[in-house]
């Protein structure tokens, strides 16, 4: 009997460490800049697009950053999310369009709301690489300091917002004071 | 006839891949061939996380494109290979490169096949001495 027990112990540890690869989710890399200040950005916004803005516009509130692109798919759908969160919701969002055209965000606006509080445009995608960004949309939470908590990768919807980000906002707002 | 399609299918292959080899060069100008060399070492080992199982050299995904562009610029300023590596794996992490280090991380990784070898050896060893003493065993039995 104890003949059987190494073999069926082996098969029994390969099945467990590929089940656990099962869960893995390799599509969605963890950031680096969790716990670190966002990297130092002059960016012209929608509101002022000749002057340069910086990240000061993060200070002082828990805000949502969300890195999208008129040219992505799943944005489109995100977009309806964030429009309802930016209307129910006391938060302040900042939106940064990744390698767009200004034109193609202003129409887009135009078109579907624009929920953003600050919208960064990044049209040479180099903030983007600073941040890590590797597939749009992207969404990161940066506490009152500045400095990068939480990062979203793929498309914001209902259930994601009010599980996980909605309650860790509300968590760093509860440190901040 | 059937050898002569196969023939012909490997031949548009190979083609293809010379098409796509020559390509990859020609885009990118560089001062010395050193730079070229290392361009392509980079390129090879560095991890297009859009499509996570290619290299940046092999893809052509919007941010492959962009980060070929990068090591271009950065190599024509006169960085280092290891300089331009820690510049992505401080944004991108640790997964952007496909030759890891060793570090606290990957200690498994990279000792795993020695332990694994040197579990067999023992299985096979006691294999072995079981074998030689059940042998012994019934010699000295009959």
């Amino acid at each position: 009997m104890t003949k059987y027990l190494v073999p069926v112990g082996f098969f029994a540890a390969m099945m467990g460490l590929l089940w656990y690869g099962l869960s893995l989710k390799p599509s969605e890399l963890p950031s680096t800049k969790i716990g670190k200040d966002l990297p130092a950005m002059a960016l012209p916004t929608l509101a002022s697009p000749q002057s340069l803005t910086t990240e000061k516009v993060f200070e002082g509130k828990v805000s949502l950053f969300n890195i999208w692109a008129t040219w992505c798919l799943s944005c489109r759908k995100e977009h309806k999310s964030l429009e309802d969160i930016s209307h129910q919701y006391s938060i302040n969002m900042v939106g940064l369009a990744y390698q767009d055209k200004v034109e193609d965000v202003k129409h887009w606006l135009k078109e579907q709301g624009n929920p953003y509080d600050t919208l960064f445009f990044d049209v040479n995608g180099r903030y983007g690489m600073e941040l890590g960004v590797y597939g749009t949309p992207e969404t990161f939470i940066v506490d009152h300091k500045g400095r990068v908590r939480y990062k979203h990768v793929g498309p914001i919807d209902m259930t994601v917002w009010q599980e996980t980000l909605w309650p860790f906002i509300q968590e760093l707002e509860r440190e901040a004071v | 006839m059937k050898h002569l399609l196969t023939s012909l299918f490997i031949s548009l292959l190979l083609v293809t891949a010379g098409i796509q080899a020559a390509d990859m060069t020609g885009r990118y100008q560089f001062d010395n061939p050193q730079q070229a060399k290392d361009f392509d070492v980079l390129t090879r080992e560095l991890r297009c996380l859009v499509c996570q199982n290619q290299s940046i050299a092999e893809s052509n995904a919007p941010l492959a494109v962009d980060l070929k562009h990068l090591v271009h610029q950065k190599l024509q300023e006169g960085q280092s290979k290891e300089t331009i590596i820690n510049f992505l794996k401080e944004r991108y992490g640790d997964f952007v490169h496909y030759n890891p280090g060793l570090q606290k991380n990957t200690w498994l990784l990279w000792f795993a096949p020695i332990l694994l070898m040197l579990a067999s050896l023992l299985f096979i060893a006691r294999v072995i001495v079981n074998a030689s003493q059940k042998a012994t065993d019934s010699v000295t039995e009959s």
